[in-house]
């Protein structure tokens, strides 16, 4: 395996070659990522043609820049790689009155959600893609693109809202289509099966799916440009809001990227103490999935309920740290927020944790009693939902989804945040990729996270400050912040622009789960009817995360 | 000894006949009305009696499941959340009357009137202790389950009726059910009219007065409850209604009394297949010291602690693996308890009489 350095030489070399003039190395504020300014947008192709030769896995993330003093619109390409830390970013300017630039779809599936999602809200074509179209506005949407500088809010009021209600409200059903054996079946926006509200139209021929096609949108708030107009502090209560269930580790993906941007020192104990609520959360998130798979599966409630129970001692431990239960905004800027109007952690906070953690391994041995003893678990989730191995990679699957899959792939492992390079844990993979052994991952997963709590524990330092105070007159910056982690659902960014304000220019959220989802497309043919929320719960859809 | 509850049943028809004497000496009606005014008095008596245990039933499953789930379940409505029920039951009343705009409205109305009276037909036909039923015919167990069997065909009717996608995918799976469950069914309780020689409940549990046929046929009885499971669509076989995957399945569409007739319909169900197993497998009325309908109930109740003891314990299959399991496993195995039956047959049937 090539280290860090020969990647990065090997990437740098193998891209000047190939592109020559077209191409130049910039010059970033991160040793471990490269990044290119591409002059000709329309040798984007041909980048990633070449990046995806040299091993890349895929677009993590797309996204646009408006800059109307300029008159561009910049894009930036995020590629990442399964066996390292290393990413490499592509800068492409493109006109902004003619935004055009080929898309990279055909050749990696995986930037279809961000290549849509940039149209959606930039209004950037993407020429060749297959199904350009809007995914969180309107699909007959005209009054513009939010996301740009530009964009008056009040052109929203002009889409008739109401009257579109009430009609049948579809980019892709034609009725006349359908006979004595395909129908159509609208699966949402409100149905239990979807957790929250997104849609799935279906194509059926008697109980098999033909195909499906995820539609999202219905509880879009535009955090993104919410947060444009807010000082850097006041954004993370935004992010609490990014997802309910673990509200926790997008606090932390956000302060990663704030602190990144501003140059703030975060002290050692604040960083321990990061990994224990992180990985607190991502329990806690486990546990919430586990409750909703579990009613997914045939309304099981005893196995819904039961997590419910744990979590909820995980819960009372935040709400002792927080004093919140569900939106906590602890993790700040600089460290974690005040521990109940006291400076510091107490130690009986510390013990309390180890015995719900002691308590919680017992517990999930009377899951797997009811579950993987269950031949009634196994029949309804084993070779269903597969997506394995190169193929999930391709699709741009991340989190348990793409370790489920059978790729060792954990943002903790490849570019540790925070203390994980000091800590000890295992990535739990699975062989198949199908509902059952996304459910193994995640329950091992959990495991591991009891490791590395008990771990931070003994390792945590006993006196020190917990957070550096940040005075908001210094919460200014410059340049771009960038925040990585490994959300419970995958693997969250959060990217920020800014230009010397106290306010972001701009800020971009990954959304892991809106990537996840868009994989229903390809894993939903020819699962049965009765599939249908299993599989989508496997995928553990959080709906405020994918919509933001 | 004296069957205790033979002196209450006679108490209650005593206060019958007198107070209908009484009625009559007032009124001075023809003695003509006397049969069927009194026959209706014992009807509408044995209806309060089977709601008030419906009421328990609904209620006490509330708990155990709230015990089993290691929560509280319903506990402030009267004393223990017993009149939770009777709220609920106030709230369906209270609710508006709503049909989809397309839909059949004559079925719609009907189909929840027919099943909840369907469903209710058969509890004639179960003799509930020695002195205590309605009727004895040569063919009760025949009747019993060819009314059974219509159900589901209302119910397919009733799914169409609503004039939703959900509801139709969960009506034709109903008929899958069906498809998949009434061959086991058959096969199982074949195994019992061998044995008992006879079509007549009460001849069936009659002769199990020294031994219950659950100990000589367990594999029948194993099968007879999962089909039973099947038949009322109770978790893990509530298959049509699949809450989580079509919505409720065929009842999305109906609200209010109708739903609410349906949910009773579902009790009538629970009540009357628990009292078929018990009559067929449990040895009825039989008991220590003396016959009774005490012991009926008893059994009864237990079998429905059962039921719903599997319902909180296992996930529901999906409808393609309910019919792989109904035809690779539970057919060959009723075909072997019919064998076994057969088999042991001539030494069993001198040791019954």
């Amino acid at each position: 395996m090539l280290s860090s350095v020969d990647l990065k030489e090997a990437t740098i070399k193998e891209i000047t070659s190939v592109l020559g003039s077209d191409i130049e190395l910039r010059e970033m504020k991160w040793d471990k990522y490269i990044g290119f300014n591409l002059l000709k947008p329309e040798k984007i192709t041909e980048l990633a043609k070449t990046l995806k030769k040299l091993g890349y896995a895929q677009p993590v993330l797309i996204t646009g820049i408006d800059r109307p003093s300029e008159g561009i619109i910049e894009l930036v390409y995020k590629f990442n790689r399964v066996d390292s830390g290393l990413m490499t970013w592509i800068y492409v300017n493109v006109d902004r009155d003619n935004p055009r630039i080929p898309s990279i779809t055909p050749l990696w599936r995986a930037a279809f959600p961000h290549e849509i999602e940039t149209y959606d809200l930039m209004g950037v074509v993407f020429d060749n893609i297959p199904d350009l179209r809007h995914v969180f506005l309107p699909w007959d949407w005209k009054q513009g693109f939010p996301l740009r500088k530009d964009w008056d809010p009040n052109e929203a009021k002009k889409y008739p809202w109401w009257e579109k209600t009430r009609e049948f409200y579809d980019p892709f059903i034609i009725p006349s289509e359908e006979s004595d054996d395909i129908y159509y079946v609208s699966l949402g926006p409100q149905h239990p099966a979807v957790h929250g509200s997104f849609r799935l139209i279906l194509k059926l021929r008697g109980d098999t799916i033909l195909e499906a096609w995820p539609d999202f949108g219905w509880v879009h708030r535009g955090i993104e440009k919410l947060a444009e107009d807010k000082t850097f502090d006041q954004i993370i209560v935004y992010t609490d809001r990014l997802c309910y269930a673990s509200s926790l580790t997008w606090n932390l993906t956000y302060a990663l990227a704030a602190e990144d941007l501003l140059g703030v020192e975060v002290p050692e104990r604040a960083l321990w103490f990061r990994v224990i609520l992180a990985e607190m959360q991502r329990i806690v998130s486990h546990l919430l999935w586990l409750a909703a798979l579990s009613a997914d599966l045939g309304t099981f409630h005893s196995m819904f309920l039961y997590p419910i129970r744990e979590r909820e001692k995980f819960l009372d431990l935040f709400e002792k740290a927080s004093g919140a239960r569900l939106t906590y905004s602890y993790i700040k800027i600089g460290g974690v927020g005040i521990f109940k109007h006291v400076e510091d952690v107490p130690d009986t906070w510390f013990n309390e944790l180890k015995n719900v953690l002691r308590d919680f391994r017992h517990k999930l041995q009377e899951y797997l009693d009811m579950t993987e003893a269950s031949e009634s678990f196994h029949i309804r989730t084993k070779n269903i939902g597969i997506l394995r191995g190169k193929a999930a990679i391709e699709a741009g699957a991340t989190g348990p989804v793409l370790r489920a899959a059978g790729i060792k792939y954990d943002v903790r492992k490849m570019d540790p945040y925070l203390v994980y390079d000091e800590l000890d844990f295992d990535i739990p993979i699975g062989k198949n990729g199908d509902v059952y052994d996304r459910w193994w991952v995640r329950i091992n997963e959990m495991l591991q996270s009891v490791r590395i709590i008990e771990q931070a524990i003994e390792n945590i330092p006993k006196q020190g400050p917990l957070r550096t105070k940040v005075p908001p007159a210094k919460m200014r910056g410059k340049g771009e912040g960038f925040g990585r982690t490994e959300d419970p659902r995958g693997e969250a960014i959060i990217y920020i622009v800014a230009d010397g304000k106290n306010m972001p220019y701009r800020i971009h959220i990954r959304s892991p789960t809106y990537v996840n989802l868009s994989l229903l497309h390809y894993i939903l043919r020819k699962a049965k009817f009765a599939d249908i929320a299993a599989i989508i719960g496997s995928l553990d859809p959080c709906m405020a995360e994918v919509d933001r | 000894m004296v069957d205790p509850a033979l002196v209450i049943i006679s108490f209650i028809l005593n206060i019958i006949s007198e107070t209908l004497n009484f009625v009559f000496s007032i009124l001075g009606l023809p003695d003509w009305l006397y049969l069927p005014l009194f026959i209706t008095a014992i009807t509408l008596t044995f209806l309060l009696a089977l709601v008030l245990d419906i009421l328990f039933i609904i209620w006490m499953e509330r708990k155990v499941i709230g015990r089993i789930h290691h929560r509280r379940s319903i506990t402030e409505t009267g004393p223990v959340g017993f009149l939770q029920n009777v709220a609920d039951l106030i709230k369906l009343l209270v609710k508006e009357d709503m049909h989809p705009s397309n839909a059949d409205k004559f079925m719609h109305f009907a189909s929840p009137v027919l099943i909840a009276s369907i469903a209710l037909i058969p509890a004639v036909l179960i003799p509930y202790g020695p002195e205590t039923f309605f009727m004895r015919m040569n063919t009760s167990i025949v009747l019993f389950y060819a009314i059974s069997t219509l159900i589901p065909g209302v119910v397919v009717l009733a799914g169409w009726a609503g004039n939703s996608k959900y509801s139709t995918i969960g009506a034709f799976r109903a008929g899958l059910q069906l498809i998949s469950y009434e061959i086991p069914l058959s096969l199982s309780i074949l195994g019992v009219i061998l044995m008992a020689q006879s079509l007549d409940f009460y001849r069936v549990i009659e002769i199990q007065s020294n031994i219950w046929f659950i100990a000589l046929q367990p594999i029948g009885a194993f099968i007879f409850f999962i089909v039973t499971l099947m038949e009322l669509e109770r978790s893990p076989f509530d298959i049509p209604e699949a809450e989580g995957e079509i919505l409720v399945g065929w009842r999305t569409e109906y609200s209010g009394l109708k739903f609410g007739l349906f949910y009773a319909a579902e009790y009538f169900k629970f009540f009357i297949a628990s009292a078929a197993f018990t009559a067929l497998f449990l040895g009825g009325w039989h008991g220590p010291f003396f016959d009774s309908v005490i012991y009926f109930l008893i059994k009864m109740h237990i079998v429905m602690l059962a039921m719903v003891w599997v319902r909180v314990t296992f996930f529901r299959p999906r409808p393609d693996q309910l019919i792989k399991i109904s035809y690779t496993k539970l057919i060959p195995l009723s075909i072997l308890n019919l064998l076994w039956v057969v088999l042991i047959n001539p030494f069993v049937i001198p040791l019954l009489q």
